[in-house]
């Protein structure tokens, strides 16, 4: 049944996740010859360190693109192909989810395989070393934390959809208020800490991206 | 004649006249002045006065007592506090600073309430008394629990013992000296720092050429530094990064260095401080080290030794100074933080989410 899914899911999603790969494989040789004229081993860190978001956009829009074309077919034929199924609605759309998680390490295996040419080719400043597992680990997991978000977005129902968009207006009208009225209440810092500080859901984007560190 | 004779005396009585009016009028407005300069001092000694009474009375309620190698001066509501927090600070700094732990009781500490708006509030002053008796780093704790204000304690008192140093070590330093170790970050900065410096010196140190360390760390003097320390490219550079400085006093020198004449730079640069300064953040974790190194007892002999850094750090560590500086650059080369991408924590709450979200999803109601 899995093989079935990831025959079927693939071929909707290959395009998207062999672009990725490429652009994955690309951009850490792209950065470190961007970054190779600096003076010293500090200019360059601090170019290379300009690519980190580059990176977390690129996982945040693979995970996002997989997991809508994993189900996009599904919504539009209107689940007729899920429902013909002998399996529970919890089973499928696990088979989904696992289907499309190896499809986003596809461009997990690209960028450790061009984070690895770059330790291996590349010549890098005295004094700086390279993290090429732990960088590919980290996008890694970004690109299955935004996936799982996503997938979890798409699979849910538009009143469910309606709810979280409601939340996040609510959040930020409230901040609205509060300012407008002068009152000395932050909304947005603590839900910006719950989301982007660690263990927060959004907290494997933050920080550096550091292919290369001292 | 007689008319004359009446004019001059009618000239001579208008003067007296105007003079003696003149001269009731200055001694008015004199007495006015002096009588508000009376009462500006009045006001001035009652205010003094005020304030004698406050300090007197705010000293008065001070007890005094010594514990460890910390003099105290604590509100009596304090003092158990203070005594305290003193027993944790005195056993941790006499194990770290070993017996130069005691020159700290030169020093009084003082431990007060914050007084806020409303009253007296949890909060609690850790101050130090200078040699003039004026309270001076105020720390504010809170919560005043005796583990924080002796970390406060330990804290003011390291470098209360750090400006006790003569003058010459600091010199070298060109900072206030620290006791405490270096971490794995610091060494790791200082790595980048050797590697980046604009200095040729620093970076034979980092390939491990021990002469070039001992110029990098300040420990040979050299006679020519900006070419000694310095290349083409490291003057080149440290030019550019003081150019607008170096542009007031010399613009078209600087142009001309930044267009590539070495010559020109070489004479900018000579007997500029920014020479030795580039190169100055080492010093700190060689001492450092040196301390860390001479275990408890190196900062007493620091206070004891005398001579040249080289001889004074060589005296600190208890090893010769080519020791110290090859293990310096060791640890330079070597020690590093983990990298920042990837650890058990990012992995562990990514894999949380990654499970939340995904039983989300299979709890979804849209396919029925």
């Amino acid at each position: 049944m899995f093989r079935a899914i990831l025959s079927t899911q693939w071929k909707w999603s290959r395009v998207i996740v062999l672009f990725g790969a490429i652009v994955a494989f690309a951009m850490p040789l792209a950065s470190v010859q961007a970054s190779a004229g600096a003076e010293s081993a500090v200019a360059f860190l601090a170019r290379l360190q300009r690519w980190g978001p580059a990176y977390a956009v690129l996982a945040a829009a693979i995970g996002c693109l997989v997991a809508i074309i994993a189900l996009q077919p599904d919504h539009q034929s209107r689940h007729v192909y899920a429902l013909s199924l002998p399996i529970t609605r919890a089973r499928y759309s696990a088979l989904r989810l696992g289907a499309g998680a190896v499809f986003v390490l596809v461009p997990v295996a690209a960028i450790l395989m061009g984070a690895l040419l770059v330790s291996v080719a590349f010549s890098i400043p005295a004094g700086l070393h390279t993290y090429p597992l732990e960088f590919a680990l980290r996008f890694a997991f970004a690109s299955l934390v935004a996936y799982a978000i996503f997938f979890a977005i798409a699979s849910s129902t538009p009143q469910t959809a309606g709810v979280v968009l409601g939340l996040i207006a609510s959040v930020l009208l409230a901040e609205y208020l509060l300012a407008v009225t002068n009152a000395d209440v932050n909304v947005i810092e603590p839900v910006m800490r719950f989301v982007f500080v660690r263990p927060g859901i959004l907290s494997v984007f933050s920080g550096r991206w550091m292919l290369i560190d001292a | 004649m007689p008319d004359a004779r009446w004019r001059v005396l009618r000239v001579g009585l208008a003067i007296v006249v105007l003079a003696q009016a003149a001269s009731a009028q200055g001694n008015e407005s004199f007495e006015r002045r002096l009588d508000s300069l009376a009462a500006v001092a009045n006001a001035a000694r009652a205010r003094v006065s005020r304030h004698d009474d406050s300090v007197s009375r705010v000293r008065a309620q001070l007890d005094s007592t010594r514990v460890g190698v910390f003099t105290l001066r604590a509100q009596p509501t304090l003092a158990e506090l203070a005594r305290d927090a003193a027993s944790i600070a005195t056993a941790d700094l006499q194990a770290r600073l070993g017996a130069a732990a005691r020159r700290i009781s030169d020093v009084p500490f003082v431990l007060r309430a914050v007084e806020g708006d409303g009253g007296p509030s949890d909060a609690v002053t850790v101050a130090l008394v200078d040699s003039l008796g004026v309270e001076r780093a105020h720390a504010v704790v809170n919560p005043p629990t005796a583990a924080s204000v002796a970390a406060t304690m330990r804290h003011h008192g390291e470098i209360q013992l750090a400006r006790g140093l003569d003058g010459a070590l600091k010199r070298w330093l060109f900072t206030e000296p620290r006791f405490d170790t270096v971490t794995s970050f610091a060494w790791t900065q200082a790595r980048v720092e050797l590697v980046s410096a604009p200095s040729g010196a620093a970076r034979r140190c980092y390939e491990g050429d021990l002469p070039s360390c001992h110029m990098t760390v300040g420990l040979r003097e050299s006679q020519d530094p900006v070419r000694e320390l310095l290349d083409s490219a490291g003057r080149h550079q440290l030019v550019r990064r003081h150019a607008r400085e170096f542009r007031f006093r010399e613009f078209d020198t600087v142009e001309r260095c930044l267009r590539g004449d070495d010559a020109q730079c070489i004479g900018l640069l000579d007997g500029s401080p920014h020479v030795t300064n580039a190169l100055s953040p080492f010093r700190l974790s060689l001492l450092q080290l040196a301390m860390q190194i001479g275990g408890p007892d190196a900062i007493e002999r620091a206070f004891a030794s005398s001579g040249s850094p080289s001889a004074r750090l060589a005296a600190i560590a208890g090893v010769p100074a080519d020791t110290l500086v090859r293990r310096w650059q060791e640890r330079v080369r070597t020690e590093r933080v983990p990298s920042e991408d990837m650890d058990i924590g990012i992995a562990a709450a990514s894999l949380a989410w990654f499970a939340v979200f995904g039983a989300l999803a299979m709890r979804s109601t849209r396919w029925r």
